[in-house]
């Protein structure tokens, strides 16, 4: 638990590189966990299937935000590093350690990247979730004139 | 071409270099031909002639025979070959030492389990070979006899087909190389028992005999079974002895990675001689276990060396029990004189001459074990000499000409058992082989005589018939002579010695010693009922007035040739069989086992040469003993002869003195077996039958039902239909797995 809590609070790293992110991650992954707390909670409580859809959705959101937020988090990271490669490479530093500044960089780039290609795709199934959910939820209505689940339990024994 | 050959049949031609290599392949055929002869009449009942059933049956018998006496001969004639090439010089002492090479002829692994093996494999040696030279001989003349006398049933191919397939198993017993195998041949001759017993199945009463001589030999059989447990247990394996090089091979070629066994069960204690170092032999002094090497057995790992002793006495005297219900001892006797109800030939092959006669085969095969457990052995003997003198005491009252020789036949056969409880193995073999064909010869002409007068059993309607049927009447004689121990018969060479050895062993035994004088005076008199009950027979049946009815008389006639000629060859044997005494007494290893009489050569010492103290002694004994036994034989006949033929007396079949009341109800034991035994198992099935149902029936089948519906009824709650709530089980459950991931 120590460690992501840590997580939360500095940037990797150990922090050495926290101040120059540029934003506070752990207040975008508290917001992201109470977006999601708020979704369950609507989930389990709510009677309303149109509100239940709604809170998936909420859930849906709440993940997407923690996804950009480590992403732009390590997109940070990589930034920092390309510029000191920039500069040890003015100040005529050994090969070596541009070229390992230089990885260092990509790395935090390409995993940084993955983080935004989820949320994208996330985007992408909770508008087709919405599309059938939204479809079935319809179709009921016209069939049985309710959206409550507690007059949709044909299914119990 | 030979070791292509010899590549796809691993067993087939697996020592080329020895003499008898083709022979031993030959093997196979002597119990492969009765099972041909089986399969023809069984699956051509419907078509086959009378004549070609008959025919094939009996060829099948006599082919085996000659394949038998081929293998047989080549065993004996290739170790004299070998010694004269090998040992040039010393011909003499090396055919004393091991007159007989066997033939272990191996077709292939049957079970290969565990490290646990068993083999298809024949094995020959003096003791099988002789005991497959009897089966074969004596059934292909009861085949050839069973011919005519069977000539007017209906059912003649489905008898032959019967009869064939009893050979079939009973060769399988005798050559089997291992316990297993021996089992199922002995399962064999039970069903073949069983169904020629209840032939005449029509008749309820010939069923139920059928029924009840399964029944008793169910009994036996588990204690069978039991012993072949234990000895896998101890030695880990069922091989007698260890099974030829291609055996191995195969096992090699067949990928199959259980090692073989190296040693059989025999080859343990084939270091015992009961003979000590200084060459002198005092029988029942061996300790058998000081002389066993038995590294190597699985149960060395297992068992404490103290128990590894009990646990083979106790294989043995489990394996006894089995015995004891094939060979008909007390208390598991009764079945034998109601298999009478078979045909008579029948009676004369399995119920007296081969297959009653595979417990004492069985003892002697595994003599080397018995060995090991002096009390078992001693068990067997007290076994044997009380069924010989109860049966003998029945015999004397009995008015059916089978039942008689029935009678006669279980307490024959508790002399053999005597005879192998005293050690002497050799000679209960010796007798298995004379009553072999003295006791077949006497059912034959039972049976001739039964065939002669339509049918009747019954010897108080019979009499005078000497003059009508010659042939059956001097056989008969003879045999009866055999059966009664008169001297220079068979029965006189094989019953004597057995009792001679018995009273050798009152004086020689120090921790049995005067229980063996018991065993020897109850055999005495158990001899001299033999000899008065089968005079009486001889008496009732061939001299005085005939009896019978009038259209029955006009009918006597004397059976035809194909019933005489076995009776004649038989009769042969019975009178002449005894003279191979010599091969049983003189080889110190004999049938390759050892003998009590190892030391007490009968041969009379060499010209200056002075006969040891242990020879002397054995003459004495053996004077002494036939004093006794001649008293008994010739008292026996003598006293049958005045009451029955110059008398005439005829036997009423009721009242009389105490004794012969006791005698004509068989000591009431039947009667115990049908009043208690049975009662106390109908009462145990009731009792069963109540635990069934209340056990079984309710409380685990109804029961079971009854749990899962009341756990049905408590689960379904949970099951509310509202999606809600099944959110919440998938939201626990991923959290249960997210805390388990982050913590562990």
């Amino acid at each position: 638990m120590n460690a992501w809590l840590t997580l939360l609070e500095t940037p990797a790293d150990g922090g050495q590189l926290a101040g120059l992110v540029g934003f506070k991650l752990a207040s975008c992954i508290a917001l992201s966990c109470a977006i999601f707390a708020i979704g369950a909670w609507g989930v389990l409580a709510r009677r309303n299937i149109l509100l239940m859809l709604i809170s998936i959705e909420l859930m849906l959101n709440a993940v997407m935000l923690a996804f950009v937020s480590f992403a732009r988090m390590r997109a940070g990271v990589a930034a920092e590093y390309t510029a000191a490669a920039a500069k040890a490479l003015a100040e005529g530093a050994p090969a070596e350690a541009i070229a390992g500044l230089q990885a260092k960089s990509a790395i935090w780039t390409t995993s940084g990247a993955s983080g935004q290609i989820f949320g994208l795709f996330i985007i992408a199934v909770a508008a087709a979730e919405a599309a059938v959910g939204l479809a079935i939820v319809i179709s009921y209505y016209r069939h049985r004139a309710t959206v409550d689940t507690r007059d949709m339990t044909t299914m119990k024994f | 071409m030979l070791d292509q050959l010899r590549d796809l049949f691993p067993g087939w031609l697996a020592r080329p270099d020895h003499y008898h290599t083709w022979y031993e392949q030959m093997l196979c055929l002597i119990p492969l031909l009765p099972l041909l002869g089986f399969l023809i009449n069984a699956f051509a009942r419907k078509t086959i002639s009378r004549g070609a059933s008959g025919a094939v049956a009996t060829l099948a018998a006599a082919m085996a025979f000659g394949v038998a006496l081929l293998c047989y001969m080549a065993c004996a004639i290739d170790s004299q070959v070998a010694t004269v090439g090998k040992y040039a010089g010393m011909v003499q002492e090396h055919l004393q030492s091991r007159p007989f090479q066997p033939m272990h002829a191996f077709y292939g692994t049957w079970l290969d389990v565990g490290g646990f093996r068993a083999n298809f494999g024949l094995y020959m040696d003096e003791l099988s070979g002789l005991m497959t030279l009897v089966v074969t001989g004596v059934g292909t003349l009861i085949h050839l006899y069973s011919t005519g006398y069977m000539g007017h049933d209906k059912s003649y191919a489905r008898y032959f087909a019967y009869l064939n397939l009893f050979l079939f198993a009973m060769l399988l017993l005798v050559l089997g190389d291992n316990l297993i195998l021996t089992f199922v041949g002995w399962e064999g001759v039970g069903l073949c028992s069983y169904l020629l017993i209840g032939f005449w199945y029509t008749d309820g009463d010939k069923a139920a005999a059928g029924m009840k001589a399964f029944l008793f030999n169910r009994v036996g059989d588990l204690g069978f079974l039991l012993g072949i447990f234990t000895l896998i247990a101890v030695f880990g394996t069922v091989d007698y002895v260890a099974p030829p090089e291609a055996a191995q091979a195969s096992s090699a070629v067949m990928r199959v990675p259980a090692p073989p066994a190296p040693k059989g069960m025999l080859d343990y204690a084939a270091n015992i001689k009961r003979i000590d170092p200084n060459g002198n032999l005092t029988l029942g002094q061996v300790d058998a276990s000081q002389k066993l090497d038995l590294s190597g057995t699985v149960g060395k790992a297992v068992f404490p060396s103290w128990s590894f002793k009990l646990a083979i006495g106790l294989a043995c005297l489990l394996l006894f029990v089995g015995a004891m219900g094939k060979s008909a001892q007390l208390p598991l006797y009764a079945w034998l004189p109601d298999a009478m109800a078979g045909p008579t030939p029948v009676s004369a092959l399995i119920h007296a001459a081969t297959m009653v006669t595979a417990g004492v085969y069985m003892v002697a095969r595994l003599h080397a074990l018995f060995l090991f457990s002096p009390h078992v052995m001693m068990f067997v003997a007290f076994v044997g000499t009380a069924t010989a003198i109860f049966a003998a005491l029945i015999g004397l009252t009995q008015t059916d000409i089978k039942k008689v020789l029935a009678y006669s036949t279980v307490s024959q056969l508790g002399y053999m058992f005597l005879a192998a409880g005293a050690g002497a193995f050799s000679l209960a073999i010796f007798h298995v082989v004379t009553h072999a064909f003295f006791k077949a010869l006497l059912f034959l002409g039972a049976g001739s005589v039964i065939h002669g007068m339509s049918d009747e059993q019954d010897m108080r309607k019979m009499g005078g018939l000497r003059k009508h049927m010659p042939v059956t009447f001097v056989t008969m004689l003879i045999g009866s002579l055999a059966l009664a121990g008169f001297p220079f018969t068979a029965g006189w060479f094989s019953k004597d010695t057995i009792l001679a050895v018995v009273l050798a062993k009152s004086h020689d035994d120090p921790s049995f010693g005067s229980w063996w004088m018991a065993l020897y005076g109850l055999g005495l008199i158990a001899a001299f009922c033999t000899a008065f009950y089968t005079f009486r027979l001889v008496g009732m049946t061939f001299f005085g007035a005939c009896r019978a009815d009038e259209k029955t008389k006009a009918h006597i006639h004397e059976s035809p040739a194909v019933m005489t000629i076995p009776l004649i060859t038989l009769a042969a044997f019975a009178l002449l069989a005894g003279w191979m005494w010599h091969a049983f007494f003189s080889a110190p290893h004999f049938l390759g086992m050892p003998t009590p009489l190892d030391n007490f050569n009968m041969n009379p010492p060499e010209i200056g040469v002075e006969a040891t103290e242990a020879q002397e002694h054995w003459h004495h004994v053996h004077l002494v003993n036939l004093g006794w036994t001649s008293l008994a034989a010739l008292g026996g006949i003598a006293l049958a002869l005045v009451v029955y033929v110059a008398k005439g007396f005829v036997p009423k079949g009721e009242g009389g003195n105490v004794f012969t009341t006791l005698s004509r109800n068989k000591f009431y034991l039947e009667a115990f077996y049908d009043k208690i035994v049975s009662n106390a198992f109908i009462l145990f099935a009731e009792l069963m039958h109540v635990a069934d149902v209340l056990l079984i029936d309710t409380l685990l089948v109804r029961g079971v039902a009854v749990a899962t519906r009341w756990t049905g009824a408590a689960l379904r709650s949970l099951q509310s239909g509202l999606v809600n709530f099944y959110a919440g089980g998938v939201l626990v459950g991923a959290l249960v797995i997210l805390y388990l991931l982050l913590l562990s």
